[in-house]
Parts: structure tokens; C-alpha cells; sequence
């Protein structure tokens, strides 16, 4: 009876999951293609599926020349980097503390901490960017980054992983006085790599393509990201699409490449952190 | 001992270097100047570059930021002092902004600025109180665009300045080609926007928005409601044009390049785009009259913030900004309030009967804003015109804008 | 023995202190204290431009006579009652799908997650030119069809479906992976079991597979309804020159940054700010409560 419904269900299962995953990736199709067309092209009835030349690289040229694309890269870069180590130090060290130390007040401190998630953006904006002013941090990197070090999810998740992991592996060195620190260190993070890079790929990915705040705070054109220079493509009258979604492909591409190379890994660390009480 | 003196020897270095730092000259006056529109960036590049060089101790560090998040940015960053010294501004929010006393005004350095280069409508927009708080920078107008080679390819003469609602009526309809029940090309494009659609079709037809003081909304009246019928006409009557709602989804920029509509009205600030795209098949002429002639007319201009910390050197770049240099830069990409400006314009775009654009101006209709709330009542206008452009017939509609009008006023 | 364990006792709170510092403090500066004094905001009529004037409960009460907040409270609730059911339940056949397509299994998890990165301001871009009636992909390969061209992005309901299914195209790849976690660690004999006893996918689907993994479904369904009430992005660009989607759209996410930066009127975005936090609190705290008569942690 396995034998027989086997390879029959094994196809339609991947047959109607090929399926969908095409539609899935038909608007990456759409917006490669549509990179590759002149603004012309892309307002000519009834629309062309597929470019006139496909060595057309004209509106890559433009935007790379032209916006400056380069820097905005470098600036990303720095920006992503500077979130993603202090926040996967600080974040796995708090997880640490909220899943194996017990200390009073534990509980309430953690689940207050979920009320961050919950705040709308766009209300804290003008609080914030006084708070930044104040700090003397205003269009310099430090205002992009450290408001975005603190999280909430990376903290949570990794505290999964380590509530996820066998006491006794930590309690013995305990017992034996080793210190809090050397115990994070050295048995519990060894532990969580995968949960550790799950999160550092999100953590990328949202410092990646962060818009409303650092809009906000910066205001020199050397020091704007990605998604600034995005927007800047849009006129108050027009916008030509064919160039939106150029940049749409240069922002995505760098992201979705490392994503690709690490999407096994990343997979495995979501799972890894599986959810418990 | 002997690191002691080498770390006093590398403090006495550091202060020697520090100190050169400071003989090397007066500091260098920094500006952040802002600016919305991307067109803009080729000539503030050259502009600034320029600018730059014949005053060395200031620089000018430029921003663009999108329109739709301009203000958002403006907002946060200008009460603060951490913003733009110099920036763009349109009306609407210069009514709000002047009364905030974050804008400083030009009074002191009038003469340096030189207002004279300027028509009066220009610069009064931008002030209160016998203040002037703006440099004019670009006007535009609505002017009516159209495709030669469709008009070509039905025989019609193009539009001229005689044209009224008939001929325009008239011309829609031979424009207007439908294949197998579905239509292939309109004859023109209806929009209820303020500043494009709507307006321009009421005063034509001598009716108002607000009174003389712009303290009261009149838009409810026999001239207007006329108006607006024949709008929706075109599009749900007849089908000259489309539906409002297919112009929110497919941008009437769009469906005007690509030949689907043969005439429409438009910002001309828009002409730099189409001239690129359609080239020689681009026309432009006056809108049709009806009882009168009429345009919705609009300038930008630059403004100061009053927490600027290098006030002399931000006059300087506004005198800069209110040169002829400065004009005949612009008039590459829009039409200059610098007196003979739009005359350099032209020469840009020879073959386009440009003067239409000019013209607009002393028929004397400037974008209708309301004397107090004005960013809340032009967007209460925008929205609910729109809404009233959804139907087919304008009924009440208008009896209920000016009733909500005048209560946003009031307030 | 004792006074060196109550010292070490003392000593872990020192430690914990410490971890915990960079976190806690960094949220509670970067995002619940600029959130109370927001509270405070509420209170004022301020224009952000000059000194705000303290109005009491005024805005509160405004809040509760004004037609465009009923309507971006109900279509708050309408995305989150029909976007996060949706995001979930595909999750979950995509999840299990993924679990027993046998190959490919990379190659799935791959693409169906590969949206979840995009910008969304981009997603939205690209959902804009996609269903655009004129000049878009959808209704191109409609036409192939013979179908007639569909206004997706002026019609009231139609253009909050093309939001959904944005929604759903760029999140479920996500939830999927989690589900997929809880799937992997179910034993295969469960099901061997389920098919001795005659039962079928459903069977196996509603008696095995929901209930092992109702925890990884109960964190999916809170942090994607977080997610839906905050949404934002999509309106604002689906918005921005066409009234009639954003009349359609208007979220209270969106509703308050239209009030406080295009309105300038902070004072009363920000109590509707609280509105919005408060529904969103209270969700939480019904779903967390909840939680407890159909969430079972092995």
C-alpha cells in the first residue's frame, strides 16, 4: 500500500508545488525583464512580455553612474554592519540571561519588552529624532545605527534556542563556578550558530531595506542608503517604472544572493529555534 | 619617564596640527540646500559648482528628497535647526509655514536678493504682513498638449488659441476611435486635480473657488456646476475620455505618451518629458476658452530657515539664486519667474509654441488656496473633487464641498 | 554554604543585569519611552512646527466621532481578519507540501522565501506595475485569455485583494519555514499510524499535523497579525497618486502618519497612535490567553 500511493503522491505534491512556485517568481521575471527595457517600451500598447534587446544594460549604466549607486552600497554595508554584530552579541547575551539566569522581575521584563514590537514607527519618529539631535548623533552613521540594535526578535528567538538545549549542559559548569560569561560563551553560543545566523540574515535584511527612519535622520547625499536613493527615483509628476525597477534589482540583488548562499544554513537555524513555552 | 614624554611629545603635535587647522583660513560656511524634484539635479550640480567657485568659504550641500516624503523630512528636521537653510516650498505649505516664524524673512537683504527682477504674483504667494519670505523660482501652467500625428492621421487642424469648449468638444470626438466595442484612443483626458483638471474648467466658464479675500469657499454656483458636468461628460456621457479611475491607475502621463490619448491638459512643467518622448509629434496650445480664458498658475520659490547659522552666507546664495546666471541655468529643465526667463525657455523647446505657457499668467488665476488651513483645504479640494469626478452627474456634490470648505475655514 | 550561595545567588543577578542591559535599556530609550511621550503628545494639539497647547481628553474624544478613523479601524481589522487566516493556513499547506514533495525541497524553500527580503516599498512598486489595468503583466496574460481589462487598483475591494495577495506573496514564504520546523519533528510512524487506520490527508492534516504544531502556528499567527496591523508600506505607496486606493486602503498605521506629517496635526495622531496600540495590546493579550486552550508545547 506505501509503495503504491507513494510515487504517485510524491508528484502531485511537487508538481502543484512547481506550479505555484512559478507564479511565485514571476514578478522577479517581470522585473528583470523590465530592467532591461527602455522607459519607452515600458509605455507601449499592448505591453511586450519580454525587452526588445536584452543587452540593453542602459538603466543599470545610468544608475550606476548617475545616482551614485556605488556609495550607497558602501554606505549600506557599513550601516548593516554596524547593526548586525553589536545586535547578535547583545541580543544572544540578554536571551542568555532571560532563559538560564533567574533573577527577580524576569517574566515582566521580557514581556514589556514585547510592547516595542508593537509600536508604530511613524509616532516615535519626531520623539527620536530629537533624542538624536540631542545626542549630537544627527546625520552620522551612529543615528542609523544603534537605534537599531536593540531587538526584540533576534532576543526572543534566540532565547527559543537556548530554552531549546538540554540543562544539564550548562548546569554542571555551574556547579564546577564557571562564570556566566564563560558559560555563554563557550557551551551555549557554540550551540546556537545556526539560530545565530538565521537571525543575522534577518537582522541583515531589515537594516538592509530600513527606509522611514534613515530618511529621517540623514541628511548629506554621501552618507544616504539604498532605499533612499530608491525613493528618489520617484517625480511628483512621473516616474519612469523601467528605472524603478532597475534599482529594485540593484538593491534586492546583493541580499538575494547572500541569501542563496546561505539559505540551507538559514533554513536550519529557523528550525533549530523551535518555539516552546 | 621616558613615555611620558613621548605622549607629551605626540599631544604637543596633535595641538600644533590642530592649531594649522585653524590658521589655514576662516572656516568654511557649510549650507544644506533642499530640493524635491529629480529633474532639477543636472543643473543644481552645475549651479552649485559655479556658485562654489566664486565664493569659496561657502559650500553648498545639496538633498533631494522625493515629494512624497519632502514634507515628512521638512516637518522633523526644520524645527530643530538641523535642517535645510534654503529649500524649495510650494504655496500651499508656504501658508503654513510663514505663520510658524520658522522661514526668515528677505526684508533685510532685499536689495541684495533684487525683488525687482520679479512680477509682483510671483513673490506675494510667499509673503505676509509686507514680509517677503521667497526667491520665485519656476511657474508653470496648464496648457493643453496634444499629439500631432493623431491629429495628422484624422485630418484635424490643431488647436488654436480661438478654440472654445465647441471646437474643443468637437475635436475629442474625432479624436476618440473605438474598435470592436472597446475604445482604442480617446480624444482628451479628464482630471479633477486642482491644480490640472477641475479649476481651470470653472473659472473658464466664470465661476470661482474662493472669494476675492480667499476667506470663503464659492465654489457652489450655476458656472461651476455647468463646468463640471461637461468634465463628466466627456467621460461618462459621450466617452472622450476616460474614466477617472483608469487615469489614477494608469497616469494620465503615461497614457499621453503612449498615444492612447491624442489631447489633455496638463502641468507644463511636464513638457521637458514628453518633448523626450514623442519629439516632434508633441504639440502644445492654450486650453479652450469658455466664457472667459483661464489657466491655474503656480510658482515655487526658495525660502530661508530662520535658525540658519550663517544668515549673511545664505543670502548670498539666495542672491545667487535670484540671478540671470541662475535663469538661464533653470530654463533647461523649467520655465524661470526671473524676468525674461521664460524668453530663454523657449529658445530651449524652439519648435513648441511655448509662449502659451507665459500667457496663462495674465489671464490671473494662481492655484486656489484658501486664505487660513490651506494644506487641509487643499487636500479636503483634491479628495473630494475626486470623488465628485466618480459620478456620473455632479448633482449637490459641490453644495457639499462648500459647505465643508468653508467649516475647515472656519475652524 | 549557604551565605556563598545566596551570594552567588546575588552575584547571577549582577551578571543578569549586565546581559541584559544593552537590550532592555536600548528598547526602552529607542522605542517605549519616544512611545509614552507620545502619550503625553496626545494630550496637545501641536503642529509640530511651533509650541503644542494642551487640550485634555479632546482628540480622544474627536477620535471617536470621526468617520475616517471607523474607516481605517475597519480596514485595519478587515486586512488582519482575511490577510493573517490566509498567510497562515498557506503556510501550513505550503509547509507541508515542502515536507513531503520528496525533491526539491531547496529549491522551494528557496523561492517562496526570496520575497520575504525584498524592500517593501519595492514590493509594492512592482504589485503596482503588475495589476496596473493599462500597461500591467496581469492584465496582459488576462487578454491572452480574452478576457476584458480589470481596474484592480481603483476598484474598493478588488484593490484589497491585489494588497492580500501582496501580502501573501511576500510573508508566507517565511511562516512556511517556521511551520516547517515543527513539521520536520513530528515522527513519521504518527502518520503510518493515521493510514493503518484508514485516514486519509485530512485526517492526517487535522488530527497529527495542526495539533503538533500548534506552537510554531501560535507564533506565526502573532507576530503576522502584529505585522498586518502595523501595515503601512503598501498603502502608502499604492496611495500616493491615486485617491481612490489609498481612500480604499487607509490603514491606521496610515491614517496617522497622513494626520501627523501631511496634516500636521501630532497631537491627534498620536491619539490614534494609542488607539492603535492599545488594539493591537489587546489582541495580543486575547490570542496569548487563547493560546492556552489549543497551544500544546510537547
Amino acid at each position: 500500500m506505501m509503495s503504491s500511493s507513494r510515487p504517485n503522491r510524491f508528484s502531485f505534491w511537487f508538481m502543484a508545488l512547481l506550479l505555484v512556485s512559478l507564479v511565485w517568481l514571476l514578478p522577479f521575471a517581470w522585473v528583470l525583464l523590465s530592467s532591461l527595457k527602455t522607459y519607452r517600451e515600458t509605455v507601449k500598447l499592448p505591453i511586450d512580455f519580454l525587452p526588445a534587446s536584452f543587452t540593453n544594460l542602459a538603466n543599470y549604466r545610468e544608475l550606476l553612474v548617475r545616482l551614485n549607486f556605488i556609495a550607497y552600497y558602501k554606505n549600506n554595508l557599513i550601516v548593516t554592519a554596524g547593526i548586525l554584530l553589536p545586535q547578535l552579541f547583545f541580543s544572544s547575551l540578554a536571551a542568555y540571561a532571560f532563559a538560564r539566569i533567574e533573577f527577580p522581575f524576569r517574566d515582566a521584563i521580557f514581556v514589556s519588552l514585547l510592547v516595542a514590537l508593537m509600536v508604530p514607527i511613524q509616532m516615535i519618529l519626531m520623539p527620536r529624532y530629537n533624542m538624536m539631535i540631542k545626542f549630537g548623533w544627527f546625520d552620522t552613521y551612529w543615528a542609523v545605527i544603534v537605534p537599531s540594535i536593540p531587538s526584540v526578535t533576534t532576543t526572543f528567538f534566540i532565547r527559543q534556542q537556548i530554552l531549546s538545549l538540554p540543562k544539564s549542559l550548562d548546569e554542571s559548569a555551574y556547579m564546577d563556578g564557571a562564570g556566566h560569561f564563560r558559560i555563554y560563551w563557550s557551551i551555549i553560543m557554540p550551540l546556537c550558530k545556526s539560530a545565530l545566523l538565521a537571525m543575522g540574515i534577518m537582522c541583515v535584511v531589515f537594516a538592509w531595506n530600513d527606509f522611514l527612519w534613515p530618511l529621517v535622520v540623514i541628511n548629506k547625499e554621501s552618507r544616504y542608503v539604498l532605499s533612499i536613493a530608491v525613493a528618489n527615483l520617484q517625480g511628483q509628476n512621473l516616474t519612469r517604472d523601467n528605472l524603478l525597477l532597475t534599482a529594485a534589482v540593484l538593491v534586492s540583488a546583493p541580499i538575494v544572493t547572500l541569501f542563496l548562499c546561505l539559505q540551507r544554513n538559514f533554513v536550519e537555524g529557523v528550525a533549530m529555534s523551535g518555539i516552546k513555552e | 619617564m621616558k613615555r611620558n614624554h613621548k605622549a607629551l611629545a605626540l599631544l604637543g603635535l596633535f595641538l600644533l596640527s590642530a592649531a594649522a587647522g585653524f590658521a589655514a583660513g576662516p572656516k568654511q560656511a557649510v549650507l544644506n540646500f533642499w530640493y524635491w524634484d529629480q529633474n532639477g539635479e543636472e543643473v543644481y550640480k552645475q549651479l552649485i559648482a559655479e556658485f562654489e567657485k566664486a565664493n569659496p568659504n561657502i559650500k553648498i550641500n545639496m538633498a533631494i528628497t522625493p515629494w512624497s516624503s519632502y514634507w515628512t523630512k521638512l516637518q522633523t528636521a526644520l524645527p530643530s535647526g538641523s535642517g535645510p537653510d534654503v529649500f524649495w516650498l510650494n504655496h500651499p505649505n508656504a501658508v503654513t509655514y510663514i505663520p510658524t516664524g520658522l522661514l526668515r524673512s528677505l526684508e533685510p537683504s532685499a536689495a541684495k536678493i533684487g525683488f525687482d527682477n520679479f512680477d509682483k504674483g510671483f513673490y506675494e504667494p510667499y509673503a505676509k504682513d509686507g514680509k517677503r519670505y521667497g526667491v520665485p523660482l519656476f511657474y508653470d501652467s496648464i496648457v493643453l498638449f496634444y499629439n500631432k500625428a493623431l491629429f495628422d492621421k484624422a485630418g484635424l487642424k490643431y488647436p488654436t488659441a480661438a478654440w472654445t469648449w465647441k471646437e474643443y468638444f468637437e475635436a475629442a470626438q474625432k479624436l476618440t476611435v473605438k474598435s470592436g466595442g472597446k475604445t482604442v484612443q480617446y480624444g482628451t483626458l479628464v482630471d479633477s486635480d486642482p491644480q490640472s483638471g477641475a479649476p481651470n474648467f470653472i473659472y473658464q466658464n466664470g465661476g470661482e473657488i474662493f472669494s476675492k479675500d480667499r476667506m470663503k469657499c464659492v465654489i457652489d454656483s450655476p458656472e461651476s456646476r455647468e463646468a463640471v458636468q461637461a468634465q463628466l461628460d466627456l467621460m461618462y456621457k459621450y466617452g472622450y475620455a476616460p474614466t477617472i479611475q483608469e487615469v489614477r491607475e494608469s497616469n494620465a502621463a503615461n497614457m499621453f505618451q503612449t498615444g492612447l490619448v491624442a489631447m489633455m491638459p496638463d502641468i507644463s512643467a511636464n513638457l521637458k518629458q514628453y518633448a523626450e518622448v514623442l519629439g516632434k509629434d508633441l504639440g502644445v496650445a492654450p486650453m479652450a476658452k469658455q466664457k472667459r480664458s483661464a489657466s491655474v498658475y503656480h510658482n515655487l520659490a526658495y525660502v530661508a530657515s530662520a535658525k540658519t547659522r550663517y544668515p549673511e552666507e545664505a543670502d548670498t546664495f539666495l542672491a545667487f539664486l535670484a540671478s540671470k546666471r541662475h535663469a538661464e541655468l533653470l530654463a533647461k529643465v523649467w520655465t524661470p519667474c526671473f524676468k525674461g526667463g521664460t524668453e530663454i525657455y523657449f529658445k530651449e523647446y524652439g519648435w513648441l509654441d511655448c509662449r502659451y505657457i507665459s500667457e496663462a499668467m495674465t489671464y490671473g488665476h494662481p492655484l486656489p488656496i484658501s486664505g487660513k488651513n490651506a494644506g487641509q483645504v487643499y487636500r479636503i479640494l483634491t479628495n473630494e473633487l475626486g470623488k465628485i469626478y466618480m459620478n456620473p452627474q455632479v448633482g449637490g456634490s459641490l453644495a457639499e464641498l462648500e459647505r465643508t470648505i468653508n467649516a475647515e475655514i472656519a475652524k | 554554604m549557604i551565605s556563598s550561595r545566596s551570594r552567588r545567588r546575588w552575584k547571577d543577578c549582577g551578571w543578569a543585569a549586565l546581559f541584559i542591559a544593552p537590550t532592555v535599556i536600548g528598547l526602552y530609550v529607542f522605542f517605549i519611552f519616544p512611545m509614552l511621550s507620545s502619550v503625553y503628545i496626545s494630550l496637545t494639539k501641536w503642529n509640530s512646527l511651533t509650541a503644542p497647547e494642551f487640550v485634555g481628553l479632546a482628540n480622544y474624544l474627536r477620535l471617536f466621532q470621526d468617520p475616517t478613523v471607523y474607516k481605517e479601524l475597519l480596514n485595519t481589522v478587515i486586512f488582519t481578519l482575511s490577510a493573517v487566516p490566509l498567510i497562515i493556513a498557506c503556510a501550513l499547506l505550503l509547509a507541508n507540501s515542502f515536507n513531503r514533495s520528496g525533491i526539491g525541497k531547496g529549491y522551494f524553500r528557496t523561492v517562496f522565501f526570496l520575497p520575504y527580503i525584498v524592500l517593501p516599498v519595492v514590493t509594492a512598486q512592482i504589485g503596482m506595475t503588475l495589476f496596473n489595468s493599462r500597461f500591467g503583466l496581469v492584465n496582459r496574460i488576462l487578454a491572452l485569455a480574452g478576457a476584458a481589462p480589470i481596474q484592480w487598483l481603483t476598484d474598493p475591494w478588488l484593490v484589497r485583494g491585489v494588497i492580500v495577495a501582496i501580502c501573501l506573496w511576500a510573508s508566507v514564504g517565511y511562516y512556511a519555514i517556521i511551520l516547517l520546523a515543527g513539521l520536520q519533528n513530528i515522527p513519521k510512524h504518527y502518520y503510518e499510524a493515521c493510514e493503518l487506520d484508514g485516514g486519509g490527508a485530512w485526517q492526517k492534516l487535522r488530527h497529527i499535523t495542526i495539533p503538533l504544531v500548534t506552537p510554531q502556528l501560535f507564533f506565526g499567527l502573532v507576530m503576522a497579525t502584529i505585522g498586518i496591523l502595523k501595515m503601512f508600506d503598501y498603502v502608502f505607496i499604492f496611495g500616493k497618486s491615486n485617491l481612490y486606493a489609498r481612500e480604499s486602503l487607509r490603514t491606521m498605521a496610515y491614517g496617522i502618519y497622513e494626520l501627523g506629517f501631511t496634516a500636521m496635526e501630532m497631537g491627534y495622531a498620536s491619539a490614534e497612535a494609542m488607539l492603535l496600540c492599545a488594539l493591537t495590546l489587546g489582541i495580543t493579550i486575547f490570542q496569548n490567553v487563547a493560546q492556552k486552550r489549543w497551544v500544546h508545547y510537547s
